[in-house]
């Protein structure tokens, strides 16, 4: 078998190239399709196609014969035609006859078809590039270091890179632009011979990725987003675009569009018509200005504006402001002084240019601060004290359905909480709404946090904090620091009177004022309530069919409310067909997994066929490249959601995750070269790994939460820290492995590869699962013990 | 030959059933009576107004070509931009709720396909329906004067101010869900009038909300949750 001797910087660099653009076009893909259909729909599509890795491995291994003699053009190839895939595929998505709509998923079956069509289709770059640097890593298993580091080095920048390109491309754009740096790796291979075949397949490749950039796909929202549904009315249309790494935002000007969510029905005014913000598709506010007092008006007449109700406000803290309702509503009601927050950088950006008028973000009595609220919360818990914060509204109108069961909720969870406790002034109090919800769910984890917080914070009669009012749509609780006094319940039942609301939850409340306007469907909604307000609430919330604990950081799925025990109760209650609408979210987040387990046992089997049933090798390579495959990833994934906390900004902290740690494993896998596998070293390596992890899941958490207030650039230091040992030492065991593999049996190096893609890509979801259910400490313990399975193995192997 | 032929009949077939597009089966009435009784009396429904309203109408004439094997099935359908037809039992529950009456004056907010407003013209005297979107609007109005419905009037028009000038009614159906109940539609309805909305999405679950009048006092009731078949919470 002739290689690149000694290894080529061509291939190092088409490598790396390739590798960038792989995770670039990844990133990119989940953009697409959670514009074009919805974020979870995309998730399960994209895992699908990650699985791509996994068919590349299986290939490899039953046709290693083939690829490795020929590997001096089936590179170029291969990576000419990820690029006319990358290129292609998205517009191919986008026909009639393959595009899917997940909304029609539960009622046309033929919408089944198409979406595995189209997970295919996504598949198919993933697979032919994964077969590149499969066949490279195979006929240069010696020499794996250095490969290995340079595909996670240039995965790295690809993942760093792509958050540029989403600034100043658009998303339909982007796919033809990453497909010219395969492209580019491929004419880096190419040497002086070259054959006829591989020039043509450049130039039909070239050619589209060309007439793709000239004319990119169109994105085809489903006809159920809210977007699409603005733009079907006559003279709606798109005032303003914007791609950024938060998702592409729309300012859309529609006759149809008004904003006055749960209006109270005591409104007899106008309610204007507004022009509205929408993030990958899906509304998220409107763009207010100063001018429309019409709105700031029906504003006071929503559930929130009880705690203006209450008594006077002077300092009003709003997280996650948004387009700024809830500042119009502080502004409305006579705020002295208002502190908003809120990350979105290109959301404010495109609430500036979207109109000459003042938004409430810029008012003189408004101060702005464009950072995450967790962080906000932790640095200005020694410098301001506020009497009143407003949270931003918990779940969906008309219910979720699940759909958010898998999103980080960090200022719900009790942490977060106990923070904003003591940003309170001593008459101050917090502000929660929720859309009323069947069966109820999130009003009771609210009450069952907002119990929890003050019981820890040493109130021993929770009722006395706490109001509740309901208007026919949405619910909302006020949280005071101190009693409510019976002045302040009587302004909220003035309050609830005049705008035909219902107090739920008073210190002195009787049983017939609490449905007098809106019947609830269950009156046991009231009897829960006074439960989780009861001494022996834990029986209560432990027995209830949701899980409505509170969460923490640890846990922080607020939207999460299924439980395992309860599924064949739900299922009696609801019908078979009701379940996936009750806990849409965590359900495809199950169906995932099944199905990508399935794919990854046929994967990892077919193989043997080849390579035989019986070698001891075999089951030990099967443990190792498993075992490491899934460590690095729950690793990443724990990671990625405390940075997420960390820094507040779920986007850029995950990119940085992501990014910094494929770098430093390229630095560790470089230096493997230095390191006898089987040896001591290796062995060290691996409990070093184990032990770090367990370390960490101990006291990541803590030394995050004690400097989340530093600034930037100092968490920015800190986080190298603590991330970048760990992570070079995890890039290590891979090249390590599979050059014993190499020396050993060299036939299962492509198995092996095979193998760290299928259980790279069940890490994702399984993670999740793990960490919906049990908490991210328990996926690190996970991480740390498959580290230690793998130390075992390698321990067996030690000779060699 | 005979193996490509037998191939191509195969790809025909399975195609013309995936896409929806065979033809109804000849017996519509009875696929109707079965809806009826299957459907909608086994669930609790027995206004025999509503009954015999959803009797009669012709539902697979309201929906898409493509989809009318599936008209008379037991779930919402796509009627395109982004609208449905609603399932059988939640039109019927949605006239039974407002307790129609033949001297009614009703109006509709949200036209779609003109399927509830034909049930509702079978039982009351006189029905107004809104729709914003100008092609089904458009298509709803001549399937319904086709069909012979001489009570129904369509307006194109924005659902968010009712349609003042036949105003007060004694009930409101609205059949796409806001997250407001428009102050016209409260003021346009009689005293002692219902307006019935759901809220939520159609392929979710939604809860249908009562709106009463009496003077000044409004009151809700959340009614029941549904999706494609009723949410009760059991003992």
């Amino acid at each position: 078998m002739k290689g690149y001797e000694p290894l080529s910087w061509r291939l190092l660099c088409s490598l790396g190239f390739l590798s960038s653009a792989l995770i670039a076009y990844q990133i990119v893909l989940m953009q697409v399709l959670s514009i074009t259909q919805w974020h979870h729909f995309a998730y399960m599509v994209i895992s699908l196609a990650l699985l791509g890795f996994g068919v590349s491995g299986t290939v490899l291994a039953l046709f290693r014969t083939f690829f490795t003699t020929r590997h001096e053009v089936m590179l170029p190839m291969l990576m000419t035609i990820t690029a006319g895939l990358m290129a292609t595929v998205v517009r191919f998505s986008q026909h009639e006859f393959i595009r899917f709509d997940s909304f029609l998923l539960f009622s046309e079956p033929t919408q089944l078809a198409q979406l595995f069509i189209t997970s295919f289709l996504f598949m198919l770059p993933f697979f032919t590039s994964a077969l590149a640097i499969g066949i490279a890593f195979v006929c240069h298993a010696e020499r794996i270091g250095m490969l290995y580091s340079a595909n996670l080095a240039g995965s790295g920048a690809g993942g760093l890179g792509v958050i540029g390109l989403f600034w100043v491309l658009f998303p339909e754009q982007l796919p033809a632009v990453i497909a010219l740096v395969p492209l580019g790796a491929s004419l880096l291979l190419l040497d002086r011979r070259v054959p006829r075949s591989l020039l043509c397949l450049i130039v039909l490749s070239g050619g589209m990725v060309f007439l793709m950039l000239l004319n990119p796909p169109a994105l085809i929202l489903s006809e159920f987003k809210a977007a699409r549904k603005a733009l079907e009315i006559p003279d709606s249309a798109v005032l303003l675009r914007k791609n950024s790494p938060y998702g592409q935002i729309e300012l859309i000007t529609s006759p149809g569009l008004r904003y006055a969510p749960g209006l109270s029905l005591a409104f007899t005014g106008e309610v204007p018509v507004i022009n509205g913000v929408f993030l990958n598709g899906d509304w998220i506010g409107p763009r207010l200005e100063m001018e429309e007092h019409d709105t700031a008006k029906l504003l006071a007449f929503t559930t929130k504006a009880v705690a203006y109700a209450m008594g006077e406000r002077l300092r009003v803290l709003v997280l996650d402001a948004g387009t700024g309702a809830d500042i119009l509503l502080a502004i409305e009601k006579g705020t002295g002084k208002v502190h908003a927050v809120e990350e979105n950088a290109a959301l404010l950006g495109v609430l500036l240019q979207g109109g000459d008028g003042l938004i409430p973000h810029l008012q003189p009595t408004v101060e702005l601060f464009i950072r995450g609220s967790r962080p906000y919360i932790a640095s200005a818990a020694s410098r301001h004290s506020y009497e009143l914060i407003m949270l931003p509204d918990i779940g969906t109108f008309g219910g979720g359905s699940g759909i958010g069961a898998l999103e980080e909720t960090y200022l719900m969870t009790v942490e977060a909480l106990e923070q904003m406790w003591n940003l309170l002034s001593p008459e101050g109090a917090l502000l929660v709404s929720c859309y009323r919800d069947y069966p109820s769910r999130n009003p009771l984890r609210i009450l069952a946090s907002v119990v929890h917080v003050l019981k820890s914070q040493g109130m021993d009669n929770p009722r006395e904090h706490i109001a509740a009012i309901s208007g026919w749509a949405s619910m909302s609780f006020i949280v005071k620091k101190s009693p409510i006094s019976s002045r302040e319940a009587g302004n909220i039942r003035r309050f609830c009177a005049e705008m035909l609301f219902d107090p739920l939850l008073l210190p002195d409340i009787m049983p017939e004022e609490r449905t007098r306007y809106n019947r609830l469907m269950e009156e046991d909604l009231i009897v829960l309530f006074d439960g989780i307000l009861a001494p022996d609430r834990g029986a209560l919330i432990r027995g209830y069919e949701f899980d409505i604990r509170p969460i923490t950081d640890d846990r922080p799925y607020f939207s999460q409310f299924l439980r395992f025990r309860s599924v064949p109760d739900i299922v009696q209650r609801y019908g078979r067909q009701g379940m996936p609408f009750l806990e849409l979210g965590y359900v495809i987040l199950v169906f995932t997994l099944v199905q990508i387990a399935v794919a990854a046992v046929i994967l990892i089997l077919l193989p043997l066929f080849r390579i035989g049933w019986k070698s001891e090798r075999s089951s030990r390579v099967l443990v190792y490249f498993g075992c490491i495959g899934i460590g690095y990833m729950f690793v990443e994934i724990v990671l990625i959601s405390k940075f997420i906390l960390y820094f507040g900004n779920a986007l850029y902290a995950a990119s940085a995750v992501i990014s910094c740690m494929l770098i430093f494993s390229g630095v560790g896998s470089l230096l493997t070269s230095r390191v006898r596998t089987g040896g001591r070293g290796a062995l060290s390596i691996l409990t070093t790994i184990a032990l770090m992890i367990l370390l960490g899941s101990v006291v990541i958490s803590p030394l995050l939460r004690e400097t989340m207030s530093f600034p930037v650039l100092v968490k920015g230091f800190l986080s190298l820290l603590l991330m970048g040992p760990l992570a070079v030492l995890m890039g290590m065991p891979f090249p390590l492995g599979l050059r014993a593999v190499a020396r050993r049996e060299e036939p299962l190096v492509p198995w092996a590869w095979g193998i760290n893609g299928c259980l790279s890509v069940i890490s994702a979801p399984a993670a999740t699962l793990i960490a919906v259910e049990f908490g991210f400490s328990v996926v690190m313990w996970c991480a740390a013990g498959v580290y230690a399975a793998a130390l075992a193995v390698s321990w067996l192997n030690r000779k060699y | 030959m005979t193996k490509t032929r037998f191939v191509l009949m195969v790809v025909v077939v399975l195609s013309a059933g995936l896409s929806g597009t065979l033809s109804l089966a000849s017996d519509v009435p009875s696929l109707r009576s079965a809806m009826v009784k299957d459907q909608i009396r086994s669930r609790g429904i027995d206004d025999p107004a509503t009954l015999k309203a959803m009797g009669a109408v012709e539902r697979h004439l309201f929906v898409p070509e493509s989809l009318r094997s599936s008209a008379y099935r037991d779930r919402p359908l796509p009627i395109g931009h982004g609208q449905t037809i609603s399932q059988p039992y939640i039109v019927a529950y949605m006239t039974s709720v407002i307790q129609p009456r033949e001297d009614f004056t009703v109006l509709e907010i949200g036209t779609g396909s003109g399927y509830q407003a034909a049930v509702l013209s079978e039982i009351v005297k006189r029905v107004y329906t809104v729709e914003i979107i100008p092609e089904l609007a458009e298509s709803a109005t001549k399937r319904l004067q086709g069909l012979g419905y001489a009570n129904v009037s369509v307006s194109r028009n924005d659902g968010y101010f009712g349609w003042k000038e036949y105003a007060p009614y004694d009930a409101i159906v609205v059949t796409a869900a806001a997250d407001f109940i428009p102050p016209p539609l409260i003021e346009q309805l009689k005293d002692g009038g219902r307006m019935i909305i759901p809220v939520g999405s159609p392929f979710m679950v939604q809860t249908l909300t009562l709106v009463e009048k009496q003077g000044d006092t409004i009151t809700t009731t959340a009614l029941m949750p549904v999706r494609f078949v009723p949410f009760r919470r059991g003992n």
